[in-house]
């Protein structure tokens, strides 16, 4: 029995230690998509915001998943920065509907002869 | 061993190596997903993400060959979200056009109302000075025509107005409402100088100091209104002129001299010029 046991721990250290690490490049992609999303305003806009934290829980799952599942840990990889490219791209979108409604304000005030009053443009990124 | 276990082995071994996957429901859904975003707004607005998109649809295809659900199901779920990408990129870019498309036409309402604002006012200069070009004038016809008056009767401003007083005696026979000629000739200036004023008047006849009362108040009262009766007959509108009527007592003081005293006078009183404020003296 203890000869079992020591060669089942034995493995395992042998499996941690022969583990190899997340690959570099598809990491780095991953984490920058990452921040990117949140620069641009990801944070602020519901849909956005949504994607951009199930990359970041890929992310860790990726991590934690490494030492079992080299392979499916480097997909998980794929997955975050396509997620985190989805949020990127949801807050973009909203930027841009903010500025077109914010356009049609403008003509509408202009036509109705009430531009003076019209709200000022908002800052670039996504609007609350 | 015989024959035939080696061939079953053998079988065995080629059908692991070929364990082909038909397919994956994340797979037949990122195949729906790329053929709904292929009819929508994304195909035409960003062709180019959605040809990244079915990149990795055929990577998760490819991955079938492995047999690895797991593989296909990640590479599926890759694609899907490349493909929800695409069709948001798409949108936003109608957005951004449909934002410059309006920020475009903005510029020409703005220039249309700007042109439209230019042209108002260069009317509306056009106008005022024409009106200035009117009242300058008219005004010069008013001081001129006040001048003929000026000359040979007694014109005041009053605070109640500008009083014009014409003698009885050049205007009328005595004791009598016939106008003489040359009362008729002043009455005409009279006139141009009221047409000029476009100010509405009171005609108010002032009996002589000498004499009967009651003769001299009947004899004001015909007069005031033979002098009103002529000023229309010349032009001015009855509705700018009114007659008072006759006062026993001087409703002004007249001028100090004996040729009112026996005939009288008849006066005529423009109401203020609107703004004027106290009139001067003469």
């Amino acid at each position: 029995m203890r000869r079992w046991t020591a060669g089942a721990l034995l493995s395992l250290g042998c499996a941690c230690a022969t583990a190899p690490p997340l690959p570099a490049e598809r990491l780095a992609q991953a984490e920058s998509e990452v921040r990117a999303a949140q620069e641009i305003g990801a944070e602020r806009a519901p849909q956005a915001r949504l994607h951009l934290q199930e990359a970041r829980d890929t992310l860790a799952s990726a991590r934690e998943t490494n030492g079992t599942d080299p392979e499916g840990a480097a997909r998980k990889l794929d997955i975050a920065r396509a997620q985190a490219e989805l949020a990127n791209a949801l807050a973009r979108e909203q930027i841009a509907r903010t500025e077109a409604e914010q356009a049609h304000a403008r003509l509408d005030a202009l036509r109705n002869g009430t531009e003076g009053a019209e709200t000022p443009p908002a800052q670039r990124g996504v609007a609350q | 061993m015989r024959p035939g276990t080696h061939v079953l082995l053998l079988g065995a071994a080629l059908s692991a190596g070929c364990a082909h996957l038909a397919t994956t429901d994340r797979l037949d859904e990122a195949r729906s997903a790329y053929e709904k975003a292929q009819q929508g707004p994304a195909a035409a607005s960003s062709p180019a993400d959605l040809a990244t998109a079915k990149k990795f649809l055929d990577l998760a295809e490819k991955g079938l060959e492995t047999g690895d659900p797991k593989l296909v199901d990640d590479r599926a779920t890759v694609a899907i979200l490349k493909i929800q990408s695409a069709e948001t990129l798409g949108r936003t870019h109608e957005l951004a056009a449909e934002r410059d498309r309006t920020l475009q036409v903005v510029s020409v309402t703005k220039q249309q109302l700007l042109d439209e604002a230019k042209q108002k006012l260069t009317l509306a200069q056009t106008e005022l000075e024409r009106e200035k070009a009117a009242r300058d004038t008219m005004e010069a016809r008013l001081t001129q025509s006040r001048s003929a008056i000026a000359q040979e009767t007694q014109i005041r401003d009053l605070p109640e107005g500008t009083v014009i007083t014409l003698p009885g005696g050049q205007l009328f026979q005595q004791g009598r409402a016939e106008l003489l000629p040359a009362g008729r000739d002043q009455l005409s200036r009279v006139a141009d100088f009221l047409k000029s004023a476009s100010r509405s008047a009171r005609i108010t006849a002032q009996p002589p100091i000498k004499g009967s009362r009651k003769a001299a108040l009947a004899l004001s009262g015909q007069r005031a209104e033979r002098v009103r009766d002529y000023l229309v007959g010349e032009g001015v509108t009855a509705q700018q002129i009114i007659t008072d009527p006759p006062s026993a007592t001087p409703t002004r003081p007249l001028p100090n001299s004996p040729e009112f005293a026996t005939n009288g006078a008849v006066d005529i009183v423009l109401q203020p010029a609107r703004g004027s404020g106290a009139a001067a003296g003469q």
